[in-house]
Order: C-alpha cells, then sequence, then structure tokens
C-alpha cells in the first residue's frame, strides 16, 4: 500500500513488502527427487508431509539464511547433474543417432532395391508382352498353315486321299453304356470271380 | 497545433487503410481468381507439367467360333515414325529410305522419301502394325547408324484374323484406331473394347521421370470375348460351295446361310467373292482387277478400286434383298392350310395361265401342268396354284402370314446393316395391296425380302411353327474366360400349328424326291426343300436362283438357303444350279454333325465297293477275285504275282471301277492323262474313267436316271497315277426349271 505518490515516483516501493512465498524444505525431497540420484545414492523418500506455509519478508526471501541454503543446494544438483549424467545422456543420443542413421541408410537401400526391381518387373512385364504378342502371331501363322481348304487340299491332290464315303461309317448305339468283355469267354465281372477265388482260398486255408 | 496533428494523423492512418485494404483486395480478388475462377485450368496446366500420362492400350477382345477356335485375336505390335526435322543431309535421307524400305518390305523407297520432304514437322509415320521381327531389324539399322534422333518407333497393336477370308462378311475387320469397322467387330466394337490403362509418373525439374515411387500405373483390362456360333466346318462347307458356284455360273455373286431350326443359331454365313480381313483394303480377285485396269484415268481408278473394296466387304445376306421366286410358295401353301383354305387333297388343273384383273400370268410350264393336287402343285412349282391359293386366302390372311413370318420387319439379328423392309418399296403394304400384287406376291414376286428374312421364315416352318430371333453370338467371356453372358434362344411367336408345319415339310420332302429340288437329293438322308428363280426387278435379262432346304426332313436340325446372284448360261434355275451346291452342305454337314444315314435298297445298289486285298496273289488269282466282285483289273509288269494294287484294299471305289496290279518292281507307280468326264451319264463317266485306269467318285443326285456330270475335281490333261479316283460331280438340268 502506498503511503505517498506521484506521478514520478512511487513509494510503495521503498516501503518494507510482505509477500508470501510457499518454501520448500530441502531436507523434504518429493518422490520424483528421491528417484533422481545424487552423488550416486539413491535419496530415499521420508515421511511425506503438505509443504509448510511460512511468512516471510522480502529481506528474508532475498538475503536471508534458508534462501542462500536453497541456492547452494541447487547450485549442487546442477553441478552433480552436469559431473554425472552427460555421459550417459550422450550415449543414448550417439546411439540414437547410430540407429537413425543405420534407418536411413537401410531404407535408402532398400528403396534403391525396390525401385530397381520395379524396373526389372516392368522390363519382365514388357517381354512378357512382346512374346504374347509373337505368340499370338506365330499361332495365327500355324493356324492359317492348316485352315480346313489347305489341308483338304493338299490331301486330296498331293497325298491322293479319297473321302470316306457315308455307307462306310459304322455308327455304333452306345446309348446302353459302356461294358467291358473279359477275353477268353470269361465273365466281365471280375472283381466278384476274383473275390470267390479268395473266399475259396480262405475256406481252403482255414 | 494537437488538432491539426490529429487530424493529419488520422488522414495517414485512413491513407494507409485504404492502400492496405486496395492492395489486400488486389491480392485477395487475385487469389479467388487463381484458386476459384482458373482453379481447373491452372490444375490440368500444372499436371501437365508436372506429371507424365501414359495410355496404356488395351486388348480387343478374342473371337472365337462355336467350337473355340480362335478367328480373331489382338497382340502388340509396333509403329515406325520419322523425325524428320532431325535429318542432316540429303546422303542421310537416302540411306534411311533405302535401309527403311529393305526392312519393312512393301514400304517403297519413293514412298518414303516423298514423306520425308517436309523437313519442318517432326512426325510422319512410315508404317504400323509391325511385328516383333521388323521392330527389331529396324532398332538394329537405328542403332547402327545412330539415327535414334530421327527413327521412332512407338507401341501398336495389330489384330490377327489367322483364317483370311474365312467368315469375312460375318468377323469384320477394325480400323487403324483399333475400333472395330464392319461385321461382329463392329456391332460389338464396345464390348470387344478394352479399357485403356494409364502409367502416370511425377517429372522431376528436368522433365524427367522421377523415382517409381510417385508413379501410378492402373493395367489396362482386354475386352470381353465372344463366342460365335458359327461353326468352323459348316463355315468352310458353305464357303467352299459358294465359291465354286460363283466360278461354275460366272455369277455376279453367291450367298448363303446355314441356319440351326431350333434356336435361330447362324451355323454359317457366307458372301462370295468375299475379302481377307488381314488385308480389307485389297482386292485379290483377278478378274476384278483385269476389269479396273481398263481404267485409264487415275482418278477414276481411285474411285472404282474403293468401290470395289467396299461391295466386296459387303454382307449381302442381311444387307441384300432379292426377290424370293417360288421359294415364297412354302409360305403361301402354309398360310393356306393354316387358315383351311387348302389341304393336301385339294386339286387344280394348271392349263398354263391365269387372268389376274387385266394381266394373264404363266405358269412358267407354258402347256400347262393339267389337274394336280398341292405336293405336286409345289413339285411342280405351279404359278397358278399358288396364286388361286392366295386368291382364296385374301389380302387380309395373306398379310396376316406375310407380316407373321417376320417379312415386314428387321429380324434383329446381331449383325449390323441388315435390311429394313419398307413398305410399298420392298413389299407391297396391306392397304395397297389389291388383287393384282396378292396375286403375284403368292408365288413371290414383285416383293423383296433378305436371305435372313427367308430362312428365319423357313426355320419357323421347319421347327414347328416357331419364329426365332436368329443370332452369331452364343457367349461373352470376361478376360479370364468366364462366361459372363450366355444367349438364350428366342422365340418371336407361333406363326402356325405344328401339324402344318408337318405337312408343308412333307411336301417340300417331295419336291425334293421328285420335284425341281431333285439336285439336292442325297441317298441316305431325308432332304426337304424348295427351289426358286426370279428374274431381278433392278436389272434387265438377270436371274436370281435359290434354293432353300431343311434336314433331316422327319427331324429337321438345319436349315440351308443358296442364293445365286445373275447366274449366266443358258440354265439358271434355282433347281439346276443352286439346288446341288445346298445338297452338298447339306450332306457335309449331316455327316459333320454326326446324323446317321439310313440307306434304302435302292441307294444300296448303287453305293460304292470296297477294293479287296490282292496283293501276293498270282495274277489270274487277283484277277478272278477282283471280277468276282465286279472290278476291273488292269496288270502293269509281266510278272507273275501282284506285289501291289492300287487302289489298296479298303478304298471305295464305284462298282465296275478299275484295280491297277503292279507285278514288277521299279514299275510301282505308272501315271497317265486324266480323261475329260464331263457331260456323261454316271455309266459313261465310269466307262470312260475306267478305260483310261482311273477311279471315280460319284457326287450329286445319283439316283436320278437323266443326271449329267458337270464337274471334276481333277481336271483333263492332268498327269495322275493311274489307279487314282477322281471326284465327279453330277445334276439333272430337266425338269427342276420353276421360273
Amino acid at each position: 500500500m502506498a503511503y505517498n505518490s506521484s506521478e514520478a515516483y512511487d513509494f510503495s516501493l521503498f516501503e518494507p513488502q510482505i509477500i508470501e512465498y510457499p518454501v520448500k524444505k530441502p531436507q523434504q525431497s518429493t518422490k520424483r527427487d528421491a528417484k533422481r540420484p545424487q552423488n550416486g545414492k539413491r535419496v530415499t523418500s521420508k515421511k511425506k508431509t503438505a509443504p509448510r506455509k511460512r511468512t516471510i519478508t522480502r529481506e528474508e526471501a532475498m538475503g536471508g539464511s534458508v534462501s542462500s541454503k536453497i541456492k547452494d543446494f541447487q547450485t549442487e544438483v546442477e553441478r552433480d547433474a552436469k559431473t554425472t549424467s552427460f555421459p550417459e545422456y550422450g550415449k543414448k543420443l550417439l546411439c540414437f543417432i547410430v540407429v537413425c542413421a543405420i534407418l536411413i541408410v537401410t531404407y535408402l537401400v532398400l528403396n534403391t532395391k525396390y525401385d530397381t526391381l520395379l524396373n526389372e518387373i516392368s522390363v519382365v512385364e514388357s517381354e512378357i508382352q512382346i512374346q504374347k504378342g509373337e505368340n499370338v502371331r506365330l499361332n495365327a501363322e500355324l493356324s492359317s498353315m492348316l485352315s480346313t481348304d489347305k489341308v483338304e487340299n493338299y490331301a486330296e491332290n498331293v497325298l491322293g486321299m479319297v473321302k470316306a464315303e457315308n455307307y462306310q461309317v459304322s455308327y455304333i448305339d452306345l446309348s446302353e453304356g459302356d461294358c467291358v468283355v473279359v477275353s477268353g469267354g470269361k465273365s466281365a465281372d471280375g472283381g466278384s470271380e476274383l473275390g470267390g477265388k479268395i473266399k475259396e482260398l480262405f475256406a481252403y486255408i482255414f | 497545433m494537437s488538432k491539426v496533428n490529429n487530424r493529419l494523423k488520422k488522414r495517414c492512418l485512413a491513407l494507409l487503410a485504404v492502400i492496405l485494404v486496395l492492395g489486400f483486395g488486389a491480392d485477395i480478388f487475385r487469389l479467388f481468381y487463381f484458386q476459384v475462377v482458373k482453379a481447373e485450368d491452372y490444375r490440368v496446366e500444372a499436371e501437365a507439367q508436372q506429371l507424365s500420362d501414359t495410355v496404356i492400350s488395351a486388348d480387343r477382345g478374342v473371337i472365337y467360333d462355336a467350337n473355340m477356335n480362335v478367328l480373331a485375336e489382338s497382340a502388340a505390335a509396333w509403329l515406325v515414325y520419322i523425325n524428320p526435322s532431325k535429318i542432316k543431309d540429303d546422303a542421310q535421307v537416302k540411306m534411311i529410305a533405302k535401309g527403311l524400305s529393305e526392312i519393312l518390305g512393301d514400304v517403297e523407297e519413293s514412298t518414303i522419301l516423298k514423306k520425308m520432304e517436309n523437313r519442318q514437322i517432326n512426325y510422319v509415320k512410315i508404317k504400323d502394325k509391325i511385328s516383333y521381327n521388323i521392330k527389331t531389324a529396324v532398332v538394329e539399322f537405328r542403332s547402327e547408324n545412330e539415327l535414334h534422333e530421327i527413327i521412332g518407333i512407338n507401341s501398336d497393336t495389330k489384330r490377327y484374323y489367322p483364317f483370311g477370308n474365312f467368315a469375312s462378311t460375318i468377323i469384320g475387320m477394325t480400323n487403324s484406331d483399333n475400333n472395330g469397322r464392319a461385321g461382329i467387330e463392329l456391332k460389338y466394337n464396345d464390348t470387344l473394347t478394352g479399357i485403356p490403362g494409364r502409367r502416370i509418373v511425377a517429372r522431376d525439374a528436368n522433365s524427367g521421370p522421377m523415382q517409381s515411387n510417385y508413379e501410378t500405373k492402373h493395367d489396362a483390362e482386354q475386352g470381353t470375348s465372344l463366342v460365335l456360333t458359327i461353326d468352323k466346318s459348316i463355315q468352310y462347307y458353305l464357303e467352299k460351295g459358294l465359291s465354286q458356284a460363283v466360278k461354275d455360273n460366272d455369277a455376279e455373286s453367291a450367298y448363303g446361310i446355314v441356319m440351326d431350326v431350333n434356336t435361330g443359331a447362324i451355323l454359317a454365313m457366307a458372301t462370295m467373292p468375299d475379302y481377307n480381313l488381314n488385308e480389307p483394303s485389297v482386292i485379290t480377285d483377278p478378274e476384278l482387277l483385269a476389269e479396273l485396269d481398263k481404267i485409264t484415268d487415275e482418278d477414276e481408278y481411285d474411285v472404282a478400286y474403293n468401290n470395289a473394296v467396299f461391295l466386296s466387304w459387303r454382307n449381302k445376306a442381311i444387307s441384300d434383298t432379292y426377290e424370293p421366286g417360288s421359294v415364297f410358295k412354302l409360305f403361301t401353301a402354309a398360310a393356306g392350310i393354316e387358315e383351311g383354305v387348302t389341304s393336301l387333297d385339294s386339286t387344280y388343273n394348271c392349263v398354263g395361265a391365269i387372268q389376274v384383273a387385266d394381266n394373264r400370268i404363266h405358269c412358267h410350264k407354258h402347256e400347262g401342268h393339267g389337274t394336280q393336287d398341292l405336293t405336286t402343285g409345289l413339285k411342280n412349282s405351279c404359278n397358278p396354284f399358288f396364286i388361286t391359293i392366295g386368291q382364296q386366302l385374301g389380302t387380309e390372311k395373306f398379310y396376316k402370314y406375310f407380316e407373321a413370318f417376320g417379312f415386314t420387319g428387321r429380324t434383329n439379328i446381331d449383325l449390323p446393316a441388315e435390311a429394313s423392309p419398307v413398305a410399298n418399296v420392298t413389299y407391297h403394304s396391306k392397304e395397297n395391296m389389291g388383287i393384282s400384287q396378292l396375286s403375284s406376291s403368292a408365288f413371290g414376286q414383285t416383293f423383296q425380302v433378305s436371305a435372313i428374312q427367308m430362312i428365319t421364315g423357313v426355320s419357323a416352318i421347319a421347327n414347328g411353327g416357331k419364329l426365332m430371333e436368329p443370332y452369331v453370338v452364343a457367349k461373352k467371356l470376361d478376360q479370364d474366360g468366364n462366361t459372363v453372358y450366355e444367349k438364350t434362344p428366342q422365340v418371336k411367336r407361333q406363326v402356325i400349328s405344328e401339324s402344318t408345319s408337318k405337312t408343308v415339310l412333307s411336301m417340300m420332302e417331295a419336291v425334293v424326291a421328285d420335284g425341281t429340288g431333285r439336285n439336292a437329293y442325297i441317298p441316305g438322308y431325308r432332304v426337304a426343300g424348295k427351289t426358286g428363280t426370279s428374274e431381278k426387278l433392278t436389272v434387265d435379262g438377270e436371274y436370281i436362283a435359290s434354293f432353300v432346304g431343311c434336314a433331316p426332313a422327319d427331324d429337321p436340325q438345319i436349315a440351308v438357303l443358296i442364293i445365286i446372284d445373275e447366274p449366266q448360261g443358258a440354265v439358271h434355275g434355282g433347281g439346276a444350279i443352286a439346288a446341288p451346291v445346298a445338297g452338298a452342305i447339306i450332306e457335309q454337314t449331316l455327316e459333320y454333325m454326326n446324323v446317321e444315314p439310313v440307306y434304302s435298297d435302292e441307294e444300296l445298289a448303287k453305293l460304292n465297293a470296297t477294293t479287296p486285298e490282292v496283293i501276293n496273289m498270282t495274277v489270274g488269282g487277283a484277277k478272278s477275285t477282283l471280277k468276282g466282285q465286279g472290278f476291273t483289273a488292269r496288270v502293269i509288269g509281266n510278272g507273275d504275282k501282284v506285289i501291289s494294287q492300287y487302289p489298296a484294299s479298303g478304298q471305295s471305289i464305284p462298282m465296275n471301277g478299275v484295280v491297277v496290279l503292279y507285278t514288277e518292281q521299279g514299275k510301282t507307280e505308272s501315271s497317265s492323262s486324266v480323261p475329260d468326264l464331263l457331260g456323261l451319264s454316271i455309266g459313261e463317266a465310269n466307262r470312260r474313267a475306267v478305260d483310261a485306269g482311273y477311279n471315280i467318285r460319284i457326287s450329286g443326285a445319283s439316283l436320278d436316271s437323266e443326271v449329267v456330270s458337270y464337274r471334276q475335281s481333277i481336271e483333263e490333261g492332268t498327269q495322275a497315277n493311274l489307279g487314282s479316283t477322281i471326284t465327279v460331280y453330277f445334276k439333272t438340268t430337266s425338269g427342276v426349271q420353276d421360273d
């Protein structure tokens, strides 16, 4: 609250102020702090207590004994972090960079190979198309050489063949199905005969 | 002071605001213009700059016959072009022209030189649809002479027709753009055309293709394939018969159809002369070429040549109409029987002419046929009899059947350019059908029908009265060969009853057995048919001879229609010149379809005999064996034993045929000159052939006593082995005239 003021000066700035700061006791570390390594030793957490609020003056906050302790503590933690965690983080970073580099190189190699294979497929596909075309052309040539009129002309005029007359063709009625006749006048039902013989054989043995 | 400053300040601010609004406004406006108004244009432009889009052409579908023989198929081919703007000097021009002409074969050097005259252009096509071998040769030539910038090769497709002229008027062909131009290729162009593929590649700063990650490819899809109802073997029989008919009769053309009467499927359809599907613009007919060569004026020659080419593409079986003549009497008879105005017992006394209104219409037999029943009337093809039936039917009923048999509309066959009947132009409308028109129409004169209409109508008579819709495409197949469509035969309507159908068929059978259709008689098969001869309405003194038949008469499977246009010579009747052709086609087709022949005793007595085995017999023993079986022996050499015989045992030769016996080594073959066997009866031809040491095979109307030979398979004067069989074709010319 200002006792006196003008446009140029704010005298309230020169008055003692009471500011409320939540103060953390350095001894009472949080759970996270407990997990953090300190000088190679694991700090175990003590009984959890709610941070107690204390009213301190500005002077205390700026230059009091508590603040100097906090400062010392923070400096110490930073120094420890610099001296102890850098090599580990560096290794991890290096590992990460190496893995990334490997992945990138692998990707590039695979991509190149993929492109090469695609090109090869494309070449083979076009070759297949060409060969298919050739196949069609050659088949067409073959068919034209084996057309009915050419075959008939060759057979009649070069080979002297004569077409069979209608009456020379015998028509067989297959409407009742095919049947097999075993030579020697035996029955066509060979299976049952064989079965009978086997039965006879078993009867003889036993 | 402060007021002035404030005002200035406000003005500055206002000015600044205006500048800002105008500036940003213009930008926003331009942005709107580019992004919204001209968005599509710039998008296209950007794509064109950044993307390379190549069309992958799709193959057309394959065309198969009914037995899956390939009739048309597409394959990759190439196109050669030249970039004249890159040519350095005249020496290079000559070198390119000479080299390409030698490789391409049918492209003249002068033609290539002419194409390269204009050096300003950068693309001149030299030849398209070249094969792989030729393309490889061009590539080698280009590499050897470092002509990469001048000679270019593009991909192309070529349609192959393996059998050249075969079924050309049905299949049709494609143009240079791979689109159908005639026939099935035109009618089913959309079906056969595949879906083109695309290959889109992103281009780099140098307009080169970027890596494949930036590539999108859509494969081309082959067009749908078609399976036709056309049977390669039956089509061959038809084409062979028609081709011979044109040659024998020096006719303008001949065309015909073979149809499955029960389904309407077209088994064969041809027009002669035809053309080569692989070279559709080339005329190969020497007579036609000789006629064209008479034209001296170059322009006139070009026009005549092109007209001749277009004419050769015409499928006359569906595009042309003709006067049916006496064949139409079948429909008058069917209508009369169905309506009860006539029957098999009806009689008519033909006195040689009949008075119709003010005209006296004569029968082709001027002295008259006398009293005859309906079957005899059809056998004699008596005009007055059928005029009378037509008059008894009356206009109303006659027109009803004329329409019902499908003569007033298209058949809707799935082929392009079907002739469309026009009332009072191609036929008489009901309103304009007076007694004269009715009378002339009743015996098939003064109107026109197409061949496809005629055979569809005759099939209705043969199949029990059902008018079928004719078709040539039986199935459609996708690119994996799966059936995606199958044609179901369509019955348009029932025209006549089954009993009428059977009655008319029996009358038709009598026509072939003992009437004007005797030349279509086939031993062992029951053939029904009707002959027709008519004078052309459009050309004076020219005729159209036709024959329509179906077989077997007791259970019809096929119908055959043969039309010979403008036959030359004294004999021009359908019974004399068209019936033998139809008979031969029916015989071969029924054999091919495994229809078993059943011979009568009379037929068996006239059939050929099979030669016995006489090798290793003594000459005397062989002679007596042959004589005992009715053969004549002819001995070559002075040996005692027969060492070989010709024809060999089991061969078919006519009764009283000759068997040549060879008795000495080294004299196993002996040839002689084939005698003239034309214009003879069967007995005379056989005797003359045997005397000369040859055998004959009889073809044609062999049961008729009045037959005369009109063709022999080995021409007179040809050197042939003794004992060879010469096929001799017989026909009768008496009692078959029907006009």
